[in-house]
C-alpha cells in the first residue's frame, strides 16, 4: 500500500517539476527582480568597498595623531618666542632686557646697562622700528604668563603673522625692575665712609684656616666689627 | 548576450563564477520560473515567495565561487537545496511553522487516475491550502523526497511527528478533493 502511494504522489512531483512556466495564478516579473537581486549584490559589493576606505581613513588618522601631538609640542614651546608682525607692534618706550649674552654685561657694569637697553620706537607711518644692542641678533625667551601681562599691559589683541623681513624677536621684561647693582658699588652706610677712608692698609702675616700667607694684603674695614675679613689675594 | 543562449550551464556557471553579470541574469532567467514555483509551495502569500527567491539567488550567487560543478543534475539539486533551506528559514523566522496535531481525517488513498487528471495549478493551490506544518513536510517528502529522519532534524521534530503530518496532509487533500466535487477519491479503509 506504501508503494501504491508514493507512486499517486510520484504524479504530483512530476507534473510540479515539469511544469513549463508558471500557473495562471502566479507570476513573476523576472526583470524587476532581477534589477532588485542586482541592486542587492552590487550595493554590498560598495558597502564592502565603504568598509575598506573607513578603514584607510582610520589608519591615516592614527598615522597624523603622532604628528599633530608632536608639532602641538612644538607649538606650545614657541609660546616662549614672541614674533610680533610691525604692523601690531604698539609704541614701546620702555626698557627691555637684551639676550642673554649681554646679561653678564647688564649687572656687571650699570651704566652699560642704559646702553644695552633696546628701546624700541616704532613709527607707524615710515613702519620703521629702531632696535639697539644686539635684541634682534638672537631671540630672547620669555615665559607665557609675564608674555600674557606684558600684552595686557600694551594692550595688544592678537599676535599677527610674522613679517619675515621686520620680525622683532623681543623679550619684555614686565616684572618690577630690580636694580641691579654690582657688588663692587656697594658702598658702606654713610656715617662710617669717613672712616672706611681711614682704612688701614698693612702687609702682615695673616693665619687663615691654619696656613700662613706671607705678603697678603689685606683690607680691614672697619666697619666689619665681627673680625670678618675680606681678603683681596 | 546572444552569446549566452549558446552556453551550456557548465560555461553559464563558469562565466557567473568570474562576475559575469550577463551570465548571472540568463541564469537567474533559467531558473527563476522553477525556483519562484518551488517557493510558492511553501508560503502562501506571493511576494513572501518573491523575496525568498531573491534571498535564495543571492546566497546562490555569494556560494556559487564555491561550488564545483559535477552536471546539470547536480547543479539544479543544490540549488533546489539552496531555495528549501531558504523557504525553511522564512518560516522559522516568522513563527508560522506549527505542527497541527489534532487529527484531522481518516487515512485515505488518493486515487491514481484522480490526481494524474489535475493540473499543476490545482495541485499548487492544494498544497498551498494545506496548514503550514502539514504543507511542509508534504513539500519535503513528497515533492523534495527527504525521508522523515532528514526531516525531524531539519525542522527539530521527531520522525514520528513527521510521519503522522503527513498522513494527515494526506488526508486533508483527499477532503479538498471531495468538496471540490471530484470523483477522483476513492476511499480506502486501513
Amino acid at each position: 500500500m506504501s508503494n501504491e502511494k508514493q507512486n499517486d504522489l510520484f504524479h504530483w512531483k512530476n507534473k510540479l517539476e515539469n511544469t513549463a512556466g508558471l500557473p495562471d495564478q502566479l507570476w513573476l516579473d523576472k526583470n524587476a527582480a532581477w534589477e532588485k537581486l542586482q541592486h542587492r549584490l552590487g550595493q554590498k559589493r560598495v558597502q564592502k568597498t565603504r568598509v575598506w576606505y573607513w578603514a584607510a581613513a582610520v589608519i591615516l588618522l592614527l598615522l597624523t595623531i603622532p604628528f599633530l601631538l608632536r608639532k602641538n609640542k612644538i607649538n606650545s614651546d614657541l609660546v616662549n618666542k614672541v614674533t610680533i608682525s610691525r604692523q601690531s607692534l604698539p609704541e614701546i618706550d620702555r626698557e627691555i632686557t637684551p639676550d642673554k649674552k649681554d646679561q653678564s654685561l647688564l649687572t656687571s657694569n650699570v651704566p652699560e646697562k642704559k646702553k644695552l637697553i633696546t628701546a624700541i620706537t616704532k613709527s607707524r607711518g615710515t613702519h620703521q622700528n629702531t632696535f639697539s644692542g644686539s635684541t634682534t641678533e638672537a631671540p630672547a625667551f620669555i615665559h607665557p604668563v609675564l608674555l600674557k601681562e606684558t600684552m595686557n599691559e600694551l594692550n595688544i589683541a592678537s599676535l599677527h603673522a610674522i613679517d619675515s623681513t621686520t620680525t622683532i624677536t623681543i623679550a619684555i621684561v614686565t616684572k618690577k625692575k630690580l636694580k641691579v647693582v654690582h657688588i663692587n658699588e656697594l658702598e658702606p652706610p654713610a656715617d662710617q665712609l669717613a672712616s672706611f677712608k681711614n682704612r688701614k692698609q698693612f702687609n702682615s702675616d695673616i693665619k687663615f684656616g691654619g696656613r700662613i700667607m706671607n705678603n697678603s694684603t689685606a683690607i680691614a674695614h672697619r666697619y666689619d666689627y665681627a673680625g670678618i675679613f675680606k681678603i683681596k689675594l | 548576450m546572444p552569446v549566452l543562449f549558446i552556453m551550456n550551464i557548465a560555461e553559464l556557471v563558469k562565466e557567473a563564477k568570474q562576475g559575469s553579470a550577463a551570465a548571472q541574469q540568463y541564469l537567474f532567467d533559467l531558473l527563476a520560473d522553477k525556483m519562484f514555483l518551488l517557493c510558492s509551495r511553501y508560503v502562501k502569500n506571493r511576494e513572501d515567495a518573491e523575496e525568498i527567491l531573491l534571498d535564495g539567488f543571492y546566497k546562490f550567487f555569494k556560494k556559487l565561487p564555491d561550488f564545483h560543478y559535477q552536471g546539470d543534475a547536480a547543479f539544479h539539486a543544490w540549488i533546489k537545496k539552496v531555495m528549501v533551506n531558504e523557504c525553511l528559514m522564512f518560516l522559522r523566522k516568522k513563527n508560522v511553522f506549527t505542527i497541527v496535531t489534532e487529527s484531522a481525517a481518516e487515512d485515505m488513498a488518493l486515487d491514481e487516475e484522480a490526481l494524474n487528471n489535475l493540473s499543476a495549478a490545482e495541485i499548487l493551490s492544494m498544497i498551498v491550502q494545506l496548514p503550514v506544518g502539514y504543507r511542509t513536510v508534504f513539500n519535503l517528502y513528497v515533492i523534495e523526497g527527504i525521508d522523515h529522519n532528514e526531516i525531524s532534524s531539519l525542522l527539530g521534530i521527531a520522525a514520528g511527528t513527521s510521519k503522522s503530518q503527513l498522513s494527515k496532509a494526506k488526508s486533508l487533500l483527499q477532503k479538498m478533493l471531495l468538496q471540490k466535487g471530484t470523483a477522483y477519491v476513492k476511499r480506502k479503509t486501513k
